[in-house]
C-alpha cells in the first residue's frame, strides 16, 4: 500500500507541475516568423506595386472598354464596351482600395511611433492617391472611420465626397510643408528608390489633380494658378522622369501584372474609336501600343495598317473583312522577361494638360497651347517614342483653343492610368465618344460603380445614409464633382 | 432555396440499382437453415478426443482456447494449440477463444487427430476492441459504437493508399480524395462536418496509442484553379501524401473506428471528429520458434473510365474558306490562314479530306497536305498500365518473457501517368519483455522512407496533365510532341506547335517534376508496472517525426514561367506525446466491479518548413537555388504548440450486464489566450446487455443496448491571438494583416448523444448495429468575413453552430455454414444530415464562404438552414414554367444575377455490401459500395464542352447553328420560343460557361465493384512437406467496375487546394485506376 500512496502523491504533484508549465505558453504562442511592428518604409513597396498591378489590369479590363479603346474580341453579348455593368462590377476596386488603405494606416501609425514626417507625408500622398480613385468611383465612401475594426468600429459611416475632396486637399497641402523638412528616406521604395523630392512633386500634382477635379463645385483655377506660379513652395512633375510610374522588371518579385503574356494580348482588339484618332493624328505612339490589322488577299493575310472595331458592336462582326489591330503585348508583357515595362500612377502629361485646361480657362492662350503641346510630347516620350517635326502642323493635332482638343489628347496620353480617362469623360463629356444601339440605358454611360453588395449587410443603416445622401446607389447616380 | 437540376439522366435508376446492391439483407434472411441438433444422443459412452484448434486465416495454432462441454471448463490449449478431452460421446464440444467465434463439435469416437479451425470474428459481441489509449475493452461493455476492420480486410485487395482498403466497410466512414495521383491523399471524415472550417473535420489517427502526424503540407500553392493567375507562384497544387498514408498495411493487426466524442473523449480535442485506432502486429508466443511470413503482391492498374471524347471533328474554331467550306491549316497556306491556335475542337469533320497539318520533322507546315484523321490515342495514349509492388517479410517469435516481431517492406509504385510513382521502404519493430511478474515494457520503432522522382501536379493550370487532357485535340498526334524540344533549341523552345497555352505533355511529365525524399520515424516506449492485481501504472512516450525534401522544377518556355522556376520545400515535423496513466481494478461487491484511471498527457508540437525558390534561372535546365535569375527568396515557417492534459475514467460493472463509462479531462493549450486556456469535458456512456437482464425469445442470442453523451473541447491554431504583420515577398517590407486576430478566444464545445442497438440472433449467426447519434458543435473558432472597408476582411471570432445527425446501420450474416462451405455477408449503411443552426452571434452573415474554387465559381456557402457542403454558384434563369429565358438578341441563355444553391457535395447516403463464400481451402469475396446523392461540379466538364471535345457537342455540328431550348420574355408576362440561331462554339461556350455552375454539375451517386478476392490455399499435406505452416495464392481486383452518371473521369474526386481538400469540386481530374493483382503469402 505504501508504494500505492507514494505513486498517487507523485502522480498529483505531477498534475500540479502541469498547470505550473504553462507559464511558458505565451512564449510557445508568439509567432517567431512574422513580425509585430513595421517601420514605415516597409509598407511602401507593397502597396506601389499591388496598387499600380491592380489598376493597370483594370485600365485594360474596363476603362480599354468604357473609353473606346479596346475591346474583348469576340464579344457577342453584354461587355463594358456595351455599358454592360453588374452589381459586382466596383467589388475588386472597392477591395484593392480598402486593401492597401490598411498598409497606409499601418504607415501613418508607425511615422507616428518614430516621429519620421516624411513618411507622414509619403502616407498622405499615397493615402490620397488611392481615397481619390474610391471616391470617383463610388462616390461616398467610408473614410474618417474606416479601417478602424481594432478600435471597435465595425461600421464605420460614410463621407461626403465633398468632405473627402477637402480632407485629401488639406492633407496634402499639408504634406507638401512636411516633405520640405529635414527628415530623409532610407527604406524600401519601389517608386522613387527614397527620393523624397520626387514624392514631393507627385504629392503636389494630385493636388492639382484633385483640384481640378471639383472644379465644377468649387472654382479651382485660381487656385491651380498660385501652385503654377510658385514652383518653389509646390514643386510638380516637370517631365517624364519626375512621373509617378514603376519601372517593373518581370522578374519575381516584381512580375508582370498579368499571369502570361496571352492572357494581355489574345481576345482582344483595338477599338475604333481610339485607332482612327490616333490615325487622324498619324501618330508615333500607335506601333508601341498595338499590332497592325491584317486582311486576306489570295488567301494570304496583308497588313493594312492600323485598324480598330467599333465598341458596342451588333455581336456580330461578320462585315467586318480584316483581322483588328491587337494589344501589342511588348508594352506590358515583353517577350524577353527582364524588360522593364511602365505601370502608371500618375503621368506627367496629365500635369500639363491641367495646366492647359486651366490656362485656357482664365485666357491665357499661349500658355494653354505651350502646355497642351509639353502634354502631348511627354505622353509620346513617354513611350520612348519621337514627336515628328510636322505633327503640330496637323488640322488634328494643331491646338485650336478648344478644351475638346485638349480633352482629347489628354485622353490619350491617360491610355493605361487606371481609371482616369473615365473620371474626365464624367467631368467635362470628352472625348465625343460614338454611341451605338447595341449599347445598354439607350447610350448613357455609367457614371459610378455600386457599392460592394456586402456592405448593404454588414453595414446597413450607414449604407442606408450613404444611398439617401447619394441620391441612390446606382450605376447613374451622379457623384458630387459631377453634379 | 433550390434549382432544378442538370442531369445526363435520372436519379431513380441509380438509387434503384444501389437498393437492389444492398438489398440482400432480407433475402439471406430466409435462406438461414434451422439450427441446432434435436437428437437425443442416449448413449452415455466416454470418447477420448485430442486434436489441434488452429486460426483459419493464419493457420498458426491458438493457445488459451477455452473447451467447455455441457457448461463445465474442461482445459485450454498449450502453447502449440494442442488440447486432449474426454467427453460423452455425442455431447457438445465448446471451443472459444477472445477475437473469435465459438465453435461447437462433437464426437461418437475416440479422434486423435482432431483438427478444429476457429473463425475470427468480425463484429461479434465477446469480442475485444482497442479504445483511447489503448484500452482493451469486450465490445458489449462499451457504451459507444465502435467499428473494427481487421488486417487481414486491409490486405485482401491491397490497393497503392492502403486508406482506399476502408472504403465501403464502416457505415459513417466518408473518404474523400482529389483523383491527385499515386499518392491519392485522404479526407478521413467520421459522421459529418462538424466545422465550418474545412481543414478540422478529420478523423484522428493513433498508431499504438501514439497519435499520429496526419498533417498534409501544402505545396505552397492554395488553388486547385490557377490558369492565367498572377503573382509568385503560379503553380499548382502537388499532393506530396501524408504520414497516414506510409502504414503499412500489412503490419495492421486491427483497427478500431471510434465514431462519437463519447469514444475519444480521452484523446482530447484532435479526436473531436473521431479516431481510428490502429494497433500493429506484435509478435506471438507461438513456442516453435521464430515464425516469418513472407508476403508478395504485385498488381497492376489501368484507367477505370474516360469521358465519352468526341472523334468527329478535329481543331479549329469554324474557319470557313471563300467557298463557305471548313477548313483547317497549320499554317498560312493556300488553303487559308492558320486555324491552328485555337485549342478548341470546332473545325472540319473528318471526312477524309487532306488539309495542311503539322509536320513532326519540319516542325512546322507540311509541304504536302495529309488526311485530316482522328488520333484516339492523343489523350489515352499518355497513359500507361500502373505497377505496385508490395513485398514484405516479417519475422516474429518469442519466449513467455520475451516477443517480437519485426518485418520489412519495400513498395514500389509506378503510376499510370509516365514517369510518376513512389518507392517506399518500411522497417518496424514491435517487441514486449516482461521484465518481472510486475513489471512489463513494450517497444516500438518504425522508419520509413519513401522517395519520389515526381508526383503529378493537380489542378486546373498549364502545369498539370488535367489541363492538357482538355486542351489536347482529336485531331493532334501525341507523338508530335516526344521530342520535347525543338531540335537544337533543347531546353530553350519547347514543342508545343497548336495553342501556346498548351504544355508539351512530356515536358509535363518529364521535366516539371515534383520529387519527393520523405523519412519518418514513429517511436514509442511504454512501461506498465502493476503493484498488485489492483493496482497499475502506465507511462508512456511516443514520439512521431517526419522530414520531408520536396523539389519542384518547371523547365524555361512554359505559359507560367517563361524564365523556368525551381523550388526547394524542406518540411521537419515532430509530436511528441508523453501520457501517465494510474489504474485501480476492484471487485467492490458480488456485483459490482470498478475500474478507474486517473491520467495526465503532454503533447509538444514542432513544425518548421523552409522554402527556397528560384522565380526565373539563368542557365536553362539548371536546378539549384544558385542559378536563379534574381536572387533566391527564401521563406521559413516555425509553429509550436503544447496541450498538457489531466483526465480521469471510471468504469463500473454491474453483472456483466449494465455498464457505466464516465471520463472527464481538462486540457491546457497554448494557443488560447491565458484566461480561456484551460478547459473541461466530460462524458457518459453506459451499456445494458439486455439479453442478460431479460427474457429473450430464443431467436435473440444477444441485445444490448447503448446510450451515451459526449463533450470534447478544442483550441485554436498557434498564433492566433496577437497582431502580426504579414510578410511581403518585397523585400524590407511588410504588410498589414488581413485578420483580425483575437484576444479573447475561447475554446470551441462539441456535444454528442449517441444511441445504438445491438442485435444478435439465431446463434449469433445474425448479427446486427443500429446507431443514432446527434451532434451540435459551437463556439467554433472561425474566420469570419468583415467588410474590407473596417481594415479587415476576416475576424477571428467563436461563433457559429452546426448539428449533425445521423443513423448507422450494418448487419452481418452467415447464410449458409456447413464443414465446407460458408458464406458470410455483411452490409453497412449510412445517413448523416449535416444543418447550421447559428452562423455568428451578433454579425448579420446571411453566409458565409467555407471553401472556393474555379475563381468563385463555385463556392461553398454556409447558411443558417443550410449545410456545410452547400455548393452554391450561377445556375439559368427561368420562368415561372420552368423554361430557360433566352435573350432575344444573342440567342444565348440569360445570366442571373445572383448565385444559388446548385446543390449539396455530400452524399444522402452511403453503402456497402461484402460477401465472402469459403468452399475448404478456397475462398471468394467482393465488395460493392456506393453513395446516393450529393453533386459535383466539374470544371473539366466545362472546358472539355466549351472546346467541343465531348459527344454531347456534336448537337448542332452539321449546321453549325443550335438555338437554345428555352423561351424569350416578351416583356407583357408572355414568354415566345427562342428561335435565335447561335454559332455553336459561341452556345457551348455560354451555356457551359465556367461560372454555369449548374450546367456543369452532376449527379454524383456511384455503385461500384469495389474489391474481388479469390484465395486458394495450399493444401495442408502440400504445406507441411516443405515445411510451412501455411501458404496462400489470391488474386483481387479493386474498382473493377463503376457506375454512375458522372460524365467526366470519376465521382469520387474533390478540389486539392494546397493542404485543404474541398468536396464537391472536380477541378483538373486525373483518371482514376481499376487494379488487378496478385498476392502470395507463406508463412514459416
Amino acid at each position: 500500500m505504501k508504494i500505492k500512496h507514494i505513486s498517487i502523491a507523485l502522480l498529483l504533484s505531477a498534475m500540479v507541475g502541469l498547470q505550473g508549465c504553462t507559464k511558458n505558453f505565451d512564449e510557445i504562442n508568439t509567432d517567431p516568423n512574422k513580425v509585430e511592428n513595421v517601420t514605415p518604409s516597409a509598407l511602401i513597396t507593397p502597396t506601389v506595386y499591388g496598387m499600380s498591378t491592380y489598376f493597370t489590369v483594370r485600365s485594360n479590363d474596363f476603362t480599354w472598354e468604357i473609353m473606346q479603346t479596346g475591346l474583348a474580341n469576340p464579344s457577342a453579348a453584354n461587355g463594358v464596351h456595351r455599358y454592360y455593368f453588374t452589381e459586382t462590377s466596383g467589388d475588386g476596386t472597392w477591395n484593392t482600395c480598402y486593401r492597401y488603405l490598411r498598409n497606409i494606416r499601418e504607415m501613418e501609425s508607425a511615422a507616428a511611433t518614430s516621429g519620421q514626417d516624411v513618411y507622414k507625408a509619403v502616407a498622405t500622398t499615397l493615402k490620397a492617391y488611392i481615397a481619390g480613385l474610391l471616391t470617383d468611383s463610388f462616390g461616398d465612401v467610408p473614410m474618417s472611420e474606416a479601417l478602424r475594426a481594432e478600435e471597435h468600429v465595425s461600421q464605420p459611416k460614410f463621407d461626403r465626397q465633398e468632405q473627402i475632396y477637402a480632407d485629401m486637399i488639406k492633407a496634402l497641402e499639408t504634406a507638401n510643408t512636411l516633405y520640405a523638412g529635414e527628415d530623409v528616406m532610407n527604406g524600401s521604395d519601389l517608386l522613387y528608390n527614397n527620393k523624397k523630392e520626387l514624392w514631393r512633386k507627385f504629392n503636389n500634382s494630385l493636388l492639382l489633380r484633385y483640384y481640378l477635379r471639383q472644379s465644377k463645385r468649387i472654382p479651382a483655377a485660381a487656385k491651380i494658378k498660385t501652385i503654377l506660379d510658385n514652383p518653389a513652395q509646390y514643386p510638380i512633375f516637370t517631365s517624364n522622369e519626375d512621373a509617378a510610374i514603376v519601372k517593373i522588371t518581370g522578374q519575381s518579385p516584381y512580375d508582370y501584372a498579368w499571369g502570361r503574356r496571352q492572357d494581355y494580348v489574345n481576345f482582344t482588339a483595338m477599338a475604333e474609336f481610339f485607332v482612327d484618332n490616333l490615325n487622324a493624328l498619324n501618330d508615333p505612339r500607335r506601333p508601341f501600343i498595338m499590332t497592325e490589322a491584317t486582311e486576306m488577299v489570295n488567301g494570304k493575310p496583308v497588313k493594312i495598317g492600323y485598324k480598330g472595331i467599333p465598341a458596342g458592336h451588333s455581336g456580330d462582326l461578320s462585315a467586318y473583312k480584316f483581322n483588328p489591330s491587337t494589344p501589342n503585348g511588348d508594352l506590358m508583357y515583353p517577350e524577353a522577361v527582364g524588360t522593364p515595362i511602365q505601370e502608371i500612377l500618375m503621368p506627367y502629361s496629365e500635369v500639363e494638360f491641367i495646366k492647359a485646361e486651366v490656362y485656357l480657362s482664365l485666357g491665357m492662350d499661349a500658355e494653354a497651347q505651350t502646355a497642351y503641346e509639353k502634354g502631348v510630347r511627354a505622353s509620346i516620350e513617354q513611350y520612348g517614342g519621337k514627336v515628328p517635326a510636322d505633327y503640330f502642323a496637323n488640322e488634328a493635332a494643331k491646338f485650336n483653343g478648344t478644351l475638346e482638343r485638349i480633352m482629347l489628347q489628354k485622353y490619350l496620353g491617360l491610355f493605361m492610368v487606371d481609371y482616369q480617362q473615365w473620371f474626365e469623360y464624367r467631368r467635362t463629356g470628352y472625348p465625343k465618344l460614338p454611341k451605338t444601339p447595341y449599347m445598354f440605358y439607350n447610350g448613357v454611360m455609367p457614371t459610378r460603380f455600386m457599392y460592394k453588395n456586402e456592405v448593404r449587410r454588414f453595414n446597413p443603416d450607414n449604407y442606408a445614409k450613404a444611398v439617401e445622401q447619394m441620391g441612390g446607389d446606382d450605376f447613374h447616380t451622379k457623384v458630387w464633382w459631377e453634379k | 432555396m433550390t434549382s432544378s437540376f442538370h442531369r445526363y439522366s435520372g436519379r431513380t435508376s441509380r438509387a434503384f440499382l444501389l437498393l437492389v446492391g444492398l438489398g440482400f439483407a432480407p433475402a439471406a434472411a430466409h435462406s438461414f437453415s434451422p439450427h441446432g441438433n434435436k437428437h437425443v444422443w442416449l448413449n452415455q459412452q466416454k470418447v477420448s478426443v485430442s486434436g489441434t484448434v488452429l486460426d483459419d486465416n493464419t493457420h498458426q495454432p491458438i493457445a488459451g482456447v477455452t473447451i467447455t462441454a455441457g457448461g463445465r471448463p474442461l482445459t485450454t490449449t498449450d502453447n502449440q494449440g494442442r488440447f486432449t478431452i474426454q467427453v460423452d460421446a455425442g455431447q457438445q464440444v465448446t471451443f472459444q477463444s477472445v477475437g473469435y467465434e465459438p465453435l461447437a463439435r462433437k464426437w461418437s469416437a475416440t479422434t486423435t487427430n482432431a483438427s478444429i479451425t476457429l473463425h475470427s470474428s468480425d463484429q461479434k459481441m465477446e469480442e475485444v476492441v482497442v479504445t483511447a489509449l489503448g484500452i482493451k475493452r469486450e465490445q458489449k461493455s462499451l457504451g459507444y459504437a465502435v467499428s473494427k476492420i481487421s488486417g487481414q480486410q486491409m490486405t485482401d485487395a491491397t490497393p497503392s493508399n492502403w486508406v482506399d482498403a476502408m472504403k465501403g466497410k464502416v457505415a459513417g466512414l466518408n473518404i474523400t480524395q482529389a483523383s491527385s495521383g499515386p499518392l491519392n491523399t485522404a479526407r478521413i471524415n467520421l459522421r459529418g462536418d462538424r466545422s465550418l472550417d474545412p481543414t478540422k473535420n478529420e478523423a484522428l489517427i493513433v498508431v499504438d496509442g501514439v497519435p499520429l502526424v496526419n498533417g498534409r503540407f501544402s505545396s505552397g500553392v492554395t488553388d486547385a484553379y490557377g490558369a492565367g493567375s498572377s503573382g509568385a507562384d503560379k503553380d499548382i497544387p502537388v499532393d506530396f501524401g501524408n504520414g497516414l498514408g506510409d502504414i503499412n498495411p500489412d503490419d495492421i493487426e486491427s483497427i478500431s473506428v471510434l465514431k462519437g466524442a463519447a469514444a475519444t473523449a480521452l484523446y482530447g480535442s484532435r479526436a473531436g471528429n473521431g479516431a481510428l485506432i490502429i494497433t500493429t502486429k506484435s509478435g506471438k508466443r507461438n513456442g516453435k520458434g521464430i515464425g516469418v511470413t513472407v508476403n508478395s503482391n504485385s498488381s497492376f492498374q489501368n484507367v477505370l473510365k474516360w469521358p465519352d471524347f468526341q472523334y468527329e471533328y478535329g481543331q479549329g474554331n469554324l474557319e470557313r474558306n471563300a467557298n463557305g467550306e471548313q477548313y483547317y491549316s497549320y499554317d498560312l497556306t493556300e488553303d487559308g490562314p492558320s486555324t491552328r491556335s485555337t485549342s478548341s475542337a470546332w473545325g472540319p469533320k473528318f471526312d477524309g479530306q487532306m488539309f495542311f497539318q503539322y509536320d513532326p520533322e519540319l516542325e512546322t507546315t507540311g509541304t504536302e497536305r495529309t488526311p485530316w484523321v482522328p488520333y484516339k490515342d492523343g489523350v489515352k495514349g499518355f497513359f500507361r498500365t500502373g505497377a505496385t509492388y508490395m513485398n514484405s517479410v516479417a519475422f516474429d517469435g518469442g519466449t513467455d518473457k520475451f516477443t517480437a516481431r519485426t518485418s520489412l517492406t519495400h513498395t514500389s509504385n509506378k503510376w499510370i501517368m509516365p514517369n510518376t510513382g513512389f518507392e517506399r521502404l518500411v522497417a518496424a519493430f514491435n517487441g514486449s519483455a516482461n521484465l518481472s511478474e510486475k513489471l512489463k515494457i513494450n517497444f516500438k520503432a518504425n522508419y520509413t522512407n519513401k522517395s519520389s522522382d515526381n508526383l503529378p501536379g493537380t489542378g486546373y493550370n498549364n502545369q498539370s496533365i488535367a489541363y492538357f487532357m482538355i486542351f489536347q485535340n482529336p485531331s493532334i498526334d501525341l507523338n508530335w510532341y516526344r521530342p520535347r524540344w525543338k531540335k537544337g533549341k533543347e531546353n530553350l523552345e519547347q514543342i508545343h506547335p497548336f495553342s501556346s497555352y498548351i504544355e508539351n505533355p512530356f515536358i509535363i511529365a518529364y521535366e516539371m517534376t515534383n520529387s519527393l525524399v520523405s523519412n519518418g520515424i514513429d517511436g514509442m516506449l511504454q512501461g506498465i508496472y502493476t503493484f498488485n492485481p489492483k493496482w497499475e501504472l502506465m507511462l508512456r512516450s511516443g514520439i512521431n517525426m517526419r522530414s520531408d525534401r520536396r523539389e519542384q522544377r518547371r523547365p524555361w518556355d512554359t505559359a507560367n514561367f517563361p524564365k523556368g522556376y525551381y523550388k526547394q520545400q524542406d518540411l521537419f515535423y515532430m509530436e511528441s506525446n508523453t501520457d501517465a496513466l494510474l489504474s485501480y481494478t476492484d471487485k467492490l461487491s458480488e456485483d459490482f466491479s470498478l475500474r478507474a484511471s486517473l491520467g495526465g498527457n503532454v503533447m509538444k508540437r514542432d513544425m518548421k518548413e523552409d522554402i527556397g525558390v528560384a522565380r526565373g534561372l539563368i542557365s536553362p535546365g539548371v536546378y539549384k537555388l544558385s542559378n536563379a535569375l534574381t536572387n533566391a527568396v527564401a521563406e521559413n515557417k516555425l509553429i509550436k504548440k503544447e496541450i498538457q492534459s489531466v483526465f480521469g475514467l471510471v468504469n463500473l460493472s454491474w453483472k456483466d450486464k449494465i455498464f457505466l463509462d464516465v471520463t472527464a479531462r481538462n486540457d491546457w493549450s497554448s494557443t488560447l489566450p491565458a484566461n480561456n486556456r484551460s478547459y473541461f469535458y466530460p462524458s457518459v456512456s453506459s451499456s445494458f446487455v439486455l439479453s442478460d437482464l431479460m427474457p429473450m425469445p430464443s431467436s435473440v442470442s444477444f441485445a444490448k443496448l447503448r446510450l451515451s453523451w459526449a463533450q470534447v473541447g478544442n483550441d485554436a491554431d498557434p498564433y492566433s491571438t496577437s497582431k502580426y504583420f504579414e510578410t511581403s515577398i518585397f523585400p524590407g517590407s511588410a504588410e498589414a494583416p488581413s485578420v483580425l486576430h483575437n484576444e479573447n478566444l475561447k475554446p470551441e464545445i462539441s456535444t454528442s448523444t449517441e444511441a445504438g442497438l445491438n442485435l444478435a440472433f439465431l446463434n449469433n449467426r445474425l448479427t446486427t448495429d443500429i446507431n443514432f447519434y446527434y451532434n451540435r458543435s459551437r463556439n467554433q473558432i472561425l474566420t469570419v468575413p468583415l467588410d474590407v472597408s473596417t481594415g479587415f476582411s476576416k475576424a477571428l471570432i467563436n461563433g457559429g453552430l452546426i448539428r449533425n445527425q445521423g443513423w448507422e446501420l450494418s448487419v452481418s450474416g452467415t447464410p449458409v455454414k456447413t464443414e465446407n462451405f460458408q458464406w458470410t455477408a455483411t452490409a453497412n449503411w449510412s445517413k448523416n444530415d449535416n444543418k447550421i443552426l447559428e452562423l455568428t452571434e451578433g454579425v448579420e452573415t446571411p453566409y458565409q464562404i467555407i471553401a472556393s474554387s474555379g475563381s468563385g465559381a463555385a463556392e461553398i456557402r454556409a447558411t443558417i438552414g443550410g449545410s456545410t457542403g452547400d455548393l452554391w454558384g450561377y445556375g439559368l434563369v427561368r420562368n415561372e414554367h420552368g423554361d430557360v429565358l433566352i435573350d432575344a438578341s444573342t440567342g444565348l441563355a440569360v445570366r442571373p444575377t445572383d448565385k444559388v444553391k446548385i446543390g449539396n457535395a455530400y452524399a444522402d447516403w452511403r453503402g456497402g455490401l461484402h460477401n465472402e463464400f469459403r468452399y475448404k481451402n478456397i475462398s471468394f469475396s467482393f465488395l460493392l459500395d456506393g453513395q446516393y446523392g450529393g453533386i459535383v461540379y466539374s470544371q473539366t466538364h466545362h472546358k472539355m464542352t466549351e472546346q467541343g471535345k465531348l459527344e454531347h457537342t456534336l448537337k448542332g455540328r452539321e449546321t453549325g447553328f443550335i438555338v437554345g431550348e428555352g423561351v424569350v420574355d416578351n416583356g407583357d408576362g408572355t414568354y415566345r420560343p427562342n428561335t435565335k440561331e447561335v454559332a455553336i462554339n459561341t452556345w457551348y461556350g455560354d451555356y457551359y460557361r465556367r461560372a454555369n455552375m449548374e450546367t456543369n454539375s452532376f449527379d454524383a451517386s456511384y455503385l461500384k465493384l469495389r474489391e474481388v478476392r479469390m484465395e486458394f490455399g495450399l493444401p495442408k499435406s502440400l504445406v507441411s512437406r516443405w515445411k510451412m505452416n501455411s501458404a496462400s495464392i489470391a488474386f483481387f481486383g479493386r474498382d473493377l467496375l463503376m457506375w454512375s452518371d458522372f460524365p467526366m473521369y470519376d465521382p469520387e474526386t474533390a478540389a486539392l487546394n494546397g493542404a485543404t481538400i474541398m468536396p464537391g469540386v472536380e477541378m483538373g481530374q486525373m483518371p482514376s485506376t481499376r487494379t488487378f493483382g496478385i498476392n502470395l503469402r507463406a508463412n514459416f
